[in-house]
């Protein structure tokens, strides 16, 4: 059994800073030269030609692994995963990819685009472990992964240099919560938003919930360099057992937000609400007989590629939610049995993936979902991404 | 309840242009009551009353084409020789969609199942390599050994039926410019097809293969560790070979709209094989399901629901045998679009019956995501 006693943080909050704006000067450098000298050593490259997508998955033999493909989920990069993933992170212009163990995995995998250098795999440190899901600073130099400190109760951001041929841990933020999941760099107000999920859970209990009863969710907005907590929402109190894990922006600025409800299951509360740094939590209500078939469950959130639309999807009720952006009102849905990732693809237009190794087309709801790939024996999992 | 499904699929179709409601919504159902039942039984049942004889025949009537296609390029065009390929090539695709839902373990295996049928081709990847091999008459598609090694998208019964007939359902193989090559080159595919099939049907016959993997679940494999795993396994790829009907299939087919309907993309229905495979896709599913013994299984106030796919699966195959002819042929014609719509209901139904209900009795899950997501 572990020891119960607290790790130190790796770096004191001063060093922490500097090393922070140490690697933002090394950011006047010009990207484009970089571009220019890697275009043709890179791994994969994403165009308007050939979209590419990337999602962790279930190999037939029940193997898991990542792999980076285009929309007929034919592979341009697979590498193994040790266990179930989940999400990654992805920087453009950096080429960098870090995918992610699905909680309460520790591990993560790097894979440098631009040196076409095998994946990294790393792990983060003794009493802390991922939720799945990163996000890069704007340079691409530093990756903030969402971690649990489950000895201290308290989600954390683990950062990463990710300058070198390894990533190197230097330091951490708190998320405001516990349980952070989904995290996006909002370059609207230069925050790092966080949905701190509010669940409580330790590795040695596997993936068990501990706090239902007291459980508070939130969304938190972070100054990215300090780690200062600039803004802190939480819905009202009837809803604090609607778990808030995924995320996306949309053109407008708004930070959407799915939820999971860990209430009695014969309620039906809201699912869907917006965010922003200073305003008031928005919810999106959708048609109740809609809601009657989810389980209360969203799991995952994606914005289209100009902004204007949000999906939501619902595996446990096989369904793929449409949003308005601007208005915040529904549109529509889809159904897609064991739907879950969605990636947007162009400007209007999505990729969707299933459990079953589907991947669809979706143009919204005026038009049906057209199959673009079925891979057998292949389960696709919760998030699709695109590159 | 047939009345019924047919007001629905009346309004369907009139409301079809307007936005897919039909698709965009499913019915909620409370999952039953569930009862104790005995998951080992299902595996062996599956495995020696459908799947080992369904693969079985897919080889014979593979070689039954292979043998055509030779008798057609070899012994000289005839009325008797052009049937006896479409025959076989019908009996092929048939046979295919009777086993094609089965996508776990052999099928998944080696890119089999892309081997025998390239599905879905949205991009129109064999078109376009087809288009070069026959500019190029590039001899490597020309046995089946060398075949083995190139595309997918160029091994399968889709490939043939491809360059085997012209859009309006004309053969032409053996009839071209490159009537030699073209037979050269099918009789490779089709060869080879017969290789994949027997990989197929021995990788099912291995006692220490798959086959032992579902009926013999070990706590550390990888993908199926219970009795109870290995029947959702199993289960679940039954619903997704319905889903699959509709959404790869039905959907193309019908489109949002008379003018944006796309009849052609029914797979095999260049060669107005298109019902056929659809058909024998539900009627495949049906008798897994039953051979499983999946229905035999659920407790007695949930025997209602093997009585209700009995009906559903009954009515599907009728719809589709009144279409009033090939899918390319009656795709955009009114009063056939109906019977399309009304075939999605009933696919529709057929899933909620088996996701909802007969899981729900047989405390079976579905869903990866579903399932355990985060």
């Amino acid at each position: 059994m572990r020891s119960m006693v607290t790790r130190a943080l790796p770096l004191s909050r001063r060093s922490l800073l500097q090393g922070l704006f140490g690697l933002a000067v090394t950011t006047l450098v010009p990207g484009g030269v970089a571009l220019a000298n890697a275009k043709n050593t890179r791994l994969f490259q994403t165009n308007a030609e050939e979209p590419l997508f990337a999602s962790a998955f279930r190999k037939a033999d029940g193997s898991f692994a990542f792999r980076v493909m285009r929309e007929d989920g034919s592979s341009v990069f697979e590498a193994p995963l040790p266990d179930r993933g989940h999400s990654a992170a992805w920087h453009r212009e950096t080429a960098r990819l870090v995918a992610f163990a699905r909680r309460p995995g520790n591990f993560a995998m790097y894979v440098n685009g631009m040196a076409g250098d095998g994946p990294v795999m790393f792990t983060a440190p003794e009493y802390r472990h991922f939720y799945g899901h990163g996000v890069f600073s704007q340079d691409g130099k530093v990756l903030y992964a969402p971690e649990n400190d489950w000895v201290h109760k308290r989600g954390v951001l683990g950062l990463y240099d990710m300058t070198g041929a390894r990533p190197h841990r230097i330091g951490e933020m708190e998320t405001g919560g516990i349980g952070p999941h989904d995290i996006l760099l909002s370059p609207t107000c230069g925050s790092l938003v966080i949905a701190n999920g509010g669940i409580h859970t330790r590795p040695d209990r596997d993936r068990e919930k501990l706090n239902i009863d007291s459980m508070l969710p939130s969304v938190a907005f972070l100054h990215p360099q300090t780690g200062e907590i600039r803004a802190r929402h939480e819905l009202d109190p009837s809803l604090h057992q609607l778990s808030l894990r995924h995320m996306a922006m949309d053109g407008h600025g708004r930070v959407w937000v799915g939820g999971q409800y860990q209430g009695d299951k014969s309620e039906l509360p809201p699912l869907i609400a917006s965010f922003t740094l200073d305003g008031t939590p928005r919810i999106h209500e959708m048609p109740q007989q809609i809601k009657a078939q989810l389980s209360n469950y969203v799991g995952s959130v994606t914005a289209s590629g100009d902004g204007e639309v949000i999906v939501t999807s619902c595996p446990r009720g096989g369904k793929i939610l449409f949003w308005n952006a601007s208005s915040g009102d529904y549109l529509g849905a889809q159904a897609v049995a064991d739907g879950c990732g969605v990636a947007p693809l162009d400007q209007e237009f999505f990729l969707i993936s299933d459990g079953s190794g589907g991947l669809r087309f979706a143009e919204g709801t005026s038009e049906y979902l057209e199959l673009t790939a079925q891979v057998p024996g292949t389960s696709w999992d919760n998030h699709l991404i695109s590159l | 309840m047939r009345k019924t499904l047919a007001t629905i699929a009346l309004s369907a179709a009139l409301t079809l242009g307007g936005g897919l409601a039909v698709w965009a919504q499913e019915a909620a159902v409370e999952r039953p009551q569930t009862y104790a039942t005995d998951y080992s039984r299902f595996a062996p049942a599956l495995i020696e009353g459908y799947i080992r004889p369904e693969t079985s025949a897919l080889t014979e009537k593979l070689k039954r084409l292979e043998q055509a296609t030779g008798a057609l390029c070899h012994s000289g065009q005839s009325a008797e020789s052009e049937n006896a390929f479409r025959q076989a090539l019908s009996g092929s695709i048939a046979q295919l969609a009777r086993v094609d839902f089965l996508r776990f373990g052999p099928l998944a295996e080696n890119n089999r199942a892309q081997r025998l049928a390239f599905l879905p081709d949205r991009r129109g990847v064999i078109a376009r390599q087809l288009n070069k091999i026959m500019a190029t008459e590039d001899p490597s598609v020309t046995t089946a050994e060398s075949l083995a090694g190139k595309s997918v998208a160029l091994q399968g019964l889709t490939a043939l039926e491809h360059f085997g007939f012209a859009t309006d359902g004309t053969l032409q193989l053996a009839r071209g410019d490159h009537e030699s090559f073209e037979c050269a080159y099918a009789v490779a595919l089709t060869r080879n097809l017969v290789g994949t099939a027997q990989e197929l049907e021995a990788a099912w016959a291995d006692p220490e293969g798959f086959s032992k993997t579902l009926s013999a679940p070990a706590s550390d494999h990888a993908l199926v560790q219970t009795h109870k795993e290995a029947a959702e396994l199993m289960f679940n790829s039954m619903v997704t070979g319905l889903v699959l009907i509709k959404d790869q299939i039905l959907l193309p087919v019908i489109g949002p709209s008379v003018e944006k309907a796309k009849p052609y993309r029914a797979p095999f229905s260049r060669s107005h094989n298109g019902a056929l495979y659809m058909a024998s896709s539900l009627e495949g599913i049906n008798q897994a399901l039953i051979a499983a013994g999946y229905m035999d299984a659920l407790p007695e106030d949930g025997a209602w629901a093997a009585d209700s796919l009995n009906f559903e699966f009954q009515n599907g195959a009728r719809v589709i045998e009144e279409l009033g002819g090939p899918i390319r042929v009656i795709g955009k014609d009114i009063e056939e679009r109906k019977k399309l719509v009304y075939l999605t209901l009933v696919i529709d139904g057929l899933k909620d019956t088996l996701a909802n209900n007969v899981a729900g009795y047989l405390a079976l899950s579905g869903g990866f995501n579903a399932l355990d997501g985060d």
